[in-house]
């Protein structure tokens, strides 16, 4: 399933959020790699900085210093114009997929202008090509062509969330990272998008950085898990830890956290006060 | 559930909530359920199924044009469905209090904790200024705030989510209530604050004999902290009996849907081969609140529908012990 290069690797890598002049170290020396077809879950309460990472992989934010090579390429301190040029562009190949499916659509085009979309940035053409690869992308998320003529305020929350599915799909990436797909979702509509992803993953052969909080979700769907705490990495291993083999006090207390299974919580120690779980 | 009704400290029957006028809409079609001392009853569902409006019709506190339409609610001797604002003052506070979900704007931004803590102890209680600030420290000392007597002057946006959690809690009992409803209190916080949020209320619900109302769409939540559970779907609830009894043996095809759908609790249900259990998936989606299909609600995502299933609502089954369930075909299955 993997080849000896990962597609993607950090290195050390630290992130800081400036407020009123002081530094703040969102991401501190994270090193980890995502290699092809394989599903990375990153698990963290808020402010642990796993959405800043994913951010910063995507060249959204930069890096105080590290590395992020995609695919044996460093590409940390690439200026954003060379994001789109040929021929790594590393933004085709990789994409995101945002918590909040509404607010990550705009309200005021169309589903199928919105998938278009990221075709006519990248210069994919001719339109009737474009057309053609919505229509599909559409079936492939289980949605109707004729949604490509209706809004997002249309559609339900599931649905939405599809529709960023298949825009992520759009320009055949490789990774895609996903901040938190299903936590806005209800629950039998969760089902639905977590098996879309894992059918995905096998026709795209697509690797997945999976960010969550819900450690049942992670634990269905990762190969291997990362978790992290203030800004590091406290455990990484496959995703067994996650099913009681955890070494790290911050993970074990974590999985005593998982509702429906008081008898995990009786095992663990109540020594977390998870309130100063703040970098500020 | 409806089991030592002379116990019950509340008891709603048949509410029904909507929009009346010359074009009636119902959201909620029919819901009873009673709360018992030291109990917690779970309310559960998906977003639309009239959870919350539920517990908002508890308090009197429907937005309009909603209203209820129909139906008692008990509490004690009173009907809580036909008293006058000045009784319902007395009764929000001092026989029912709410704990909504987003801590931040349940909590004025330009007031000190403090001060809102002794706001609400006022309304139900004349107390010297001493007196006061010593009842507003016991109750931040109840619900566990760390250095509560430095806390007291701090506004809520210094406090983390779980700490303005507490702050509502403490609130809530800040009129000695004996039901509390919490309203998914616990949704907007992290997974170990949750917890700690939650084992707290237990505790205090022990201590005082509360009544707890939670409404909630986490089942793994509710096997750990409810004693009863009551599962809605499009403005009724469809199943209703102990947690233990509903969770290990559902009986309505929508419970079953819902616990399928949830990622396994156990290893074992993830086979060696590598290959990953599929998730069950309800197909389609909720119904628009107000607009459920007729007859039984849930037939047009069904896998077990049948021909009469669309022809009148379902009634309750008894299935054993205060278990019930709103589907027809509850016999046949295994």
């Amino acid at each position: 399933m993997t080849t000896n290069l990962p597609l993607l690797e950090v290195k050390d890598l630290i992130v800081h959020h400036r407020s009123r002049g002081r530094a703040i170290e969102a991401v501190d020396r994270v090193s980890f790699s995502v290699h092809r077809g394989e599903t990375v879950g990153l698990i963290g309460e808020s402010g642990s900085g796993k959405s800043t990472l994913a951010r910063t992989i995507l060249g959204l934010l930069s890096p105080v210093s590290g590395q992020i090579c995609f695919d044996g390429v460093d590409v940390t301190r690439r200026r954003r114009s060379s994001w789109m040029s040929p021929p790594s562009t590393v933004r085709r190949r990789m994409q995101m997929v945002f918590q909040d499916p509404l607010n990550a659509l705009n309200p005021r085009s169309t589903i199928g202008r919105i998938i278009e979309e990221p075709m006519l940035v990248h210069g994919i053409k001719p339109a009737s090509e474009r057309r053609r690869k919505v229509t599909d992308l559409l079936s492939k998320v289980g949605l109707p062509s004729k949604a490509q003529f209706l809004y997002p305020h249309q559609f339900s929350g599931g649905q939405r969330q599809r529709i960023n599915i298949a825009r992520a799909l759009a320009l055949r990436p490789e990774l895609i990272v996903c901040d938190e797909p299903v936590s806005a979702l209800d629950l039998s509509i969760q089902a639905q998008v977590l098996n879309l992803l894992a059918d995905l993953q096998i026709e795209f052969h697509l690797s997945y950085l999976f960010i969550s909080h819900d450690i049942s979700v992670v634990r269905h769907l990762a190969d291997r898990v990362i978790v992290m705490y203030l800004g590091r990495i406290v455990e990484e291993g496959p995703v067994d830890i996650l099913w009681g083999s955890a070494r790290h006090p911050y993970t074990q207390a974590l999985l005593a956290t998982v509702p429906g299974d008081a008898r995990a919580r009786k095992h663990a120690e109540p020594f977390l006060c998870a309130d100063q779980n703040s970098p500020w | 559930m409806t089991a030592g009704i002379s116990d019950s400290i509340l008891e709603a029957t048949d509410i029904r909530i909507g929009i009346g006028g010359a074009l009636p809409l119902q959201i909620v079609r029919g819901v009873s359920f009673s709360l018992m001392p030291g109990k917690t009853l779970a309310l559960v569902g998906e977003s639309g199924s009239g959870k919350s409006l539920m517990a908002l019709a508890l308090l009197r506190l429907l937005p309009p044009p909603l209203s209820i339409l129909h139906g008692t609610i008990r509490f004690g001797d009173i009907d809580v469905t036909r008293l006058g604002t000045a009784a319902l003052r007395q009764l929000r506070g001092a026989g029912i209090a709410m704990v909504f979900q987003e801590p931040l704007s349940a909590l004025n931004p330009v007031m000190s904790i403090g001060r809102q803590l002794a706001e609400a102890v006022r309304v139900h209680q004349r107390l010297s200024r001493n007196a006061l600030r010593r009842r507003v420290l016991e109750l931040l000392d109840l619900v566990r705030l760390p250095n509560a007597v430095r806390q007291i002057d701090n506004f809520p946006h210094r406090l983390s989510g779980g700490m303005r959690q507490r702050v509502l809690i403490a609130m809530a009992l800040a009129g000695r209530p004996r039901v509390l409803i919490a309203d998914e209190p616990t949704t907007a916080l992290d997974a170990t604050v949750q917890m700690e949020i939650l084992d707290m209320l237990a505790e205090l619900q022990r201590e005082f004999g509360l009544a707890v109302l939670l409404i909630s769409h986490d089942l793994g939540l509710v096997a750990d902290y409810a004693d009863g559970v009551a599962v809605m779907y499009a403005g009724s609830i469809i199943e209703a009996g102990t947690a233990a009894h509903v969770l290990s043996r559902p009986a309505h095809p929508y419970t079953r849907g819902l616990l399928g759908a949830r990622p396994p609790l156990r290893p074992a249900s993830m086979p060696d081969t590598g290959k990953r259990v599929r998730l069950v998936e309800i197909p389609g989606t909720v119904p628009e609140p107000g607009h459920a299909p007729f007859g039984c609600a849930f037939a047009p995502r069904c896998p077990h529908t049948i021909e009469s299933c669309r022809e009148a609502p379902p009634p309750q089954a008894l299935i054993g012990d205060g278990h019930v369930a709103s589907c027809i075909r509850v016999g046949e299955k295994a």
